[in-house]
C-alpha cells in the first residue's frame, strides 16, 4: 500500500479521482439494468434526480446502488420513455438506462443517464413483485383474486363501522410516521376522540415484515373487536420499503379480518400490502385524514338526520294541527247542519200533521153531519111506517070482531057451554045453542054428518 | 276513560264521528252524546300535540345545544 508523502486536500484528492475516472470512463456509454428510486423531477430546470439500485434475486436486499441524474437535453428521454411505454416513470421499475460515469468534486460519484430503452419495460423490481402477487394469487383463492387487475381480498371485502374510534396501530415509535399519524388523529380540528393502541415493530429493516406480522399476530389473538388496524411508516430512505412487498406479510394483510388502512409510503410507492389492504393512503397523515374524515362523513349523515328530524317532526305536528282544525270545524259545521235539518223536518212535520187533522177534523164533522142527518130522516119515516103499521092492526082487528062477523049473518055454535068446531066434538043427545047477531037459538040434533076431506 | 287514548286511536274516533255525522248515520238522540266526545276527543288530540310539540322543542334544543359544542 502506498501512502502519498505529504498529506493533501480533499479538493485535491476528488481531483485526482475525476482525472482517473474520466480516464477510465471517458466518453464510454454503458447499458444498465436497475431499479429507479426516489425520483425527484425539476421539470422547470430539464432535471431529474434519482437512486439507481439493484437487488439480489434471492433475499431481495439491496446489493448496489448509485445516485443518478436525467438533465439537459436527456431530460426529454422521460416523457418519450412515457409516451412510448404507457408506463410512469416512477420508483420501483427496473430500466435499461444507457449512462455514463460522471464525477463532481463536490459532489461525488453518479451516473449521468442519457437514455431510457423503452423495450426493456417491465422492471426487475415489478417482476418480483408480480411474481409475489402471483403466488398470492395462486396460493390463497379463497382470499385473493384480481378482477381487471385490481386486486380482491377478504381485507378489502370487510366493512368500516360507521365510526373509526378503536384503532389498532402498527408503527415504530421512533418513526416519523408514528408521530405524523397520531399528531394528525389527536388534534383533529373536530375534536373526536380516539383510543389507539399501539403494537410497535421496527418498519424497516431485513426482519421487519417478521415484526410486522408478529403485531398482526398479537391483534388477532388479543380478541378486540378494533374498528380498523392501521400500519404506517414514513420517512426514511425510500430504499427501504421490501418489508411491505413479501408475501408473509401481504398475504396477512390479504387475510385479515379487521379492516387495515395503511399509510406506508411516499406519495411514489405502493407496495404489495397496499394492494391487499382494505383502504390504501399515502402517508401516516393522509391515513389520519381519511380517518377522520370517514367520521366526519358520519358526523354530517348524523347532522342531516338531526335535521330531518326537526322538519319531518315539525311537519307531523302541523300537518296533524291542520287535520285537527279540519275535524273541527266539521264537526261544527255538520252537527249543526244536522241539528237544522232535523228542525226543517220537523217543522214540516208539524206543518204536515196540522193539516192532516184539521183535514181529518172536517171530514169527520161531515160524517157527524150525514149521520145526524139521515138520523132524522130515518126517525121519522120510521114513525111513520110504524103509525101505518098500527093502522092497518087496527083496521084488521074491527075486521076480525065477532060481533061485525055475526051481523054478516055469520053464527057460532055452542054445546054445554063450550063453542063447537068440530062434528066430532057434538054429543047428539044434548041441546046445541046457536048464537047470532041478535039473539040466540036452542036446537035438538036430529042429524050429524061428517064431510068428507076431500071437501 | 279517554286519557287511555293514544293520540291515532283518539283521531281514528273522531273521524269515525265525523263521517258518521256527514253520512248521517248518527240519530239524534245520540247527537249531543257524539258531538261532546268528538269536542272532548278534539280537545284531547291537541293537548297531546301541544304537550308533543313542546317536548319536541325541548328536546330539538337540546339537540341544537349539544351540536353546537
Amino acid at each position: 500500500m502506498q501512502t502519498a508523502a505529504s498529506p493533501i486536500r480533499l479538493s485535491e484528492l476528488n481531483q485526482l479521482i475525476q482525472v482517473r475516472l474520466e480516464d477510465a470512463f471517458r466518453d464510454q456509454q454503458f447499458g444498465v439494468i436497475a431499479e429507479t428510486m426516489g425520483i425527484s423531477h425539476y421539470p422547470a430546470k430539464n432535471q431529474c434526480y434519482l437512486t439507481l439500485i439493484e437487488k439480489c434475486d434471492s433475499t431481495n436486499t439491496v446489493k448496489a446502488s448509485m445516485r443518478a441524474r436525467i438533465w439537459g437535453n436527456s431530460y426529454k428521454c422521460i416523457q418519450f420513455f412515457e409516451e412510448t411505454t404507457g408506463q410512469v416513470f416512477k420508483d420501483n421499475i427496473q430500466l435499461l438506462l444507457k449512462v455514463k460515469v460522471h464525477y463532481h468534486v463536490l459532489y461525488g460519484l453518479s451516473l449521468e443517464i442519457e437514455d431510457i430503452d423503452c423495450n426493456y419495460t417491465i422492471g426487475k423490481l415489478a417482476l418480483s413483485k408480480q411474481a409475489v402477487l402471483q403466488k398470492l394469487l395462486d396460493d390463497n383463492p379463497q382470499h385473493i383474486r384480481e378482477v381487471n387487475g385490481e386486486y380482491i381480498t377478504s381485507n378489502k371485502q370487510l366493512k368500516f363501522p360507521p365510526v373509526i374510534q378503536h384503532i389498532a396501530l402498527i408503527s415504530s415509535a421512533q418513526a416519523d410516521g408514528y408521530a405524523d399519524f397520531m399528531h394528525e388523529l389527536i388534534f383533529n380540528r373536530h375534536n373526536y376522540t380516539f383510543e389507539v393502541d399501539e403494537y410497535f415493530a421496527p418498519v424497516q429493516g431485513v426482519d421487519a415484515h417478521k415484526e410486522i406480522y408478529k403485531q398482526l399476530v398479537r391483534i388477532y389473538e388479543s380478541g378486540i373487536k378494533y374498528d380498523a388496524v392501521v400500519l404506517v411508516r414514513g420517512g426514511g430512505s425510500q430504499l427501504d420499503f421490501q418489508a411491505f412487498d413479501t408475501y408473509l406479510l401481504s398475504r396477512a394483510v390479504a387475510r385479515f379480518p379487521i379492516p387495515i388502512i395503511t399509510g406506508i409510503g411516499h406519495e411514489k410507492n405502493e407496495s404489495v400490502c397496499d394492494l391487499m389492504a382494505r383502504l390504501k393512503t399515502k402517508t401516516p397523515t393522509k391515513a389520519a385524514a381519511t380517518i377522520i374524515s370517514h367520521n366526519r362523513s358520519f358526523a354530517e349523515k348524523l347532522q342531516y338526520l338531526q335535521k330531518q328530524l326537526i322538519l319531518k317532526t315539525n311537519e307531523i305536528i302541523i300537518s296533524q294541527e291542520l287535520v285537527l282544525n279540519t275535524l273541527r270545524t266539521t264537526l261544527i259545521s255538520e252537527s249543526k247542519d244536522l241539528l237544522n235539518q232535523e228542525k226543517q223536518f220537523l217543522k214540516a212535520q208539524m206543518n204536515t200533521a196540522i193539516y192532516v187533522a184539521a183535514k181529518r177534523l172536517q171530514k169527520e164533522n161531515v160524517n157527524l153531519l150525514k149521520i145526524k142527518f139521515n138520523l132524522q130522516c130515518n126517525s121519522e119515516n120510521r114513525l111513520k111506517s110504524e103509525q101505518f103499521k098500527l093502522q092497518h092492526f087496527t083496521n084488521t082487528l074491527v075486521h076480525l070482531d065477532p060481533a061485525n062477523v055475526l051481523k054478516r049473518g055469520y053464527a057460532l055454535v055452542y054445546q054445554n057451554g063450550r063453542p063447537i068446531t068440530e062434528v066430532n066434538q057434538v054429543d047428539v043427545k044434548a041441546p046445541i045453542t046457536t048464537r047470532l047477531y041478535s039473539g040466540e037459538i036452542e036446537s035438538q040434533i036430529t042429524y050429524k054428518k061428517k064431510f068428507s076431506d076431500d071437501n | 276513560m279517554i286519557t287511555n287514548l293514544t293520540y291515532q286511536e283518539a283521531l281514528d274516533e273522531l273521524t269515525d264521528i265525523i263521517s258518521r255525522l256527514e253520512s248521517e248515520s248518527i240519530p239524534i238522540d245520540e247527537l249531543a252524546q257524539k258531538v261532546k266526545r268528538a269536542s272532548e276527543l278534539i280537545q284531547y288530540c291537541q293537548s297531546k300535540l301541544t304537550s308533543t310539540d313542546s317536548e319536541v322543542k325541548k328536546i330539538i334544543s337540546q339537540l341544537e345545544d349539544k351540536s353546537d359544542l
